[in-house]
């Protein structure tokens, strides 16, 4: 199926501060870039280090992907971001991963749950637990538009 | 059911071939995380591993409400591909040996 361009627009007010916070972990490279570590149990021991590697230099090109899509001028200025359908496979695997980067090393103080319903008494987070959260579920709004997008059948 | 054979971009390391074993299966693993959404991952079921939305959203809640879904099962390096690829994805995936050769 042919997809079109998908444009994002936030109200730019909240650009700058979100991108200041989520550039500099969309940009980690090497282990920094790996968001979780992978269950290699199983795997034979020689062959470890390539896989885990390997599983970081994916999650790296993608993150670095969604840092060159929102890092742009017009983004900046007007809140629009542009990408095309062969970004949209790329943008979904590391908004999950910078998520998963938010909840285990900015959100680790608040529940599963709360994040779950996004039951958050904002006025007792401090100022970057504030932005992870909006962060977070900006992240989880953008993935569920980009699936929208891709698999428009699904519930 | 057919399955699609996993895809991956970048050159996946390589390895010396696994002498044969016994024949018992390998079995592919999703584990549960409280953060990647149940969309998503109903999304990467169909993309990676072929399932119709029904089979995917039935293993997706399996992984939600149990903790964990066998999602494949068969060959040593197929089940590697599928946990591999699967973890690209920022899944929790992991592949083990079927205790009852199933």
């Amino acid at each position: 199926m042919e997809h079109k361009r998908l444009e994002l627009k936030l109200p730019a007010p909240v650009v700058g501060p979100l991108l200041e916070f989520l550039l500099p972990l969309a940009r980690e490279t090497g282990d920094a870039a790996l968001a979780f570590e992978p269950n290699l149990d199983a795997i034979e021991e020689d062959f470890r280090g390539d896989w885990r590697a390997d599983i970081a230099g994916h999650a790296m090109e993608d993150q670095l992907r969604f840092a060159a899509i929102f890092d742009t001028v017009e983004f900046r200025k007007d809140g629009v971001a542009e990408f095309g359908p062969e970004d949209c496979e790329p943008l979904l695997r590391a908004a999950a991963a910078l998520r998963l980067k938010l909840r285990t090393r900015k959100l680790n103080a608040i529940a599963d749950s709360a994040l779950e319903t996004g039951e958050i008494d904002f006025a007792r987070l401090n100022k970057e637990e504030q932005l992870a959260v909006t962060a977070y579920m900006l992240l989880a709004s953008l993935q569920e538009i980009v699936i929208r997008h891709l698999d428009p059948s699904g519930e | 059911m057919s399955v699609a054979a996993p895809k991956t971009k970048r050159k996946t390391a390589t390895r010396k071939k696994a002498a044969p074993k016994a024949s018992s299966p390998w079995l592919v693993v999703v584990h549960n995380d409280p953060v990647n959404l149940m969309s998503y991952v109903v999304l990467v079921f169909k993309k990676v591993l072929g399932f119709t939305e029904a089979k995917a959203r039935k293993h997706m809640l399996e992984v939600h409400r149990k903790g964990r879904s066998v999602v494949w099962s068969g060959e040593r390096e197929r089940a590697e591909a599928y946990a591999h690829t699967l973890q690209t994805w920022q899944l929790s995936a992991q592949i083990e040996r079927s205790s009852d050769g199933t």
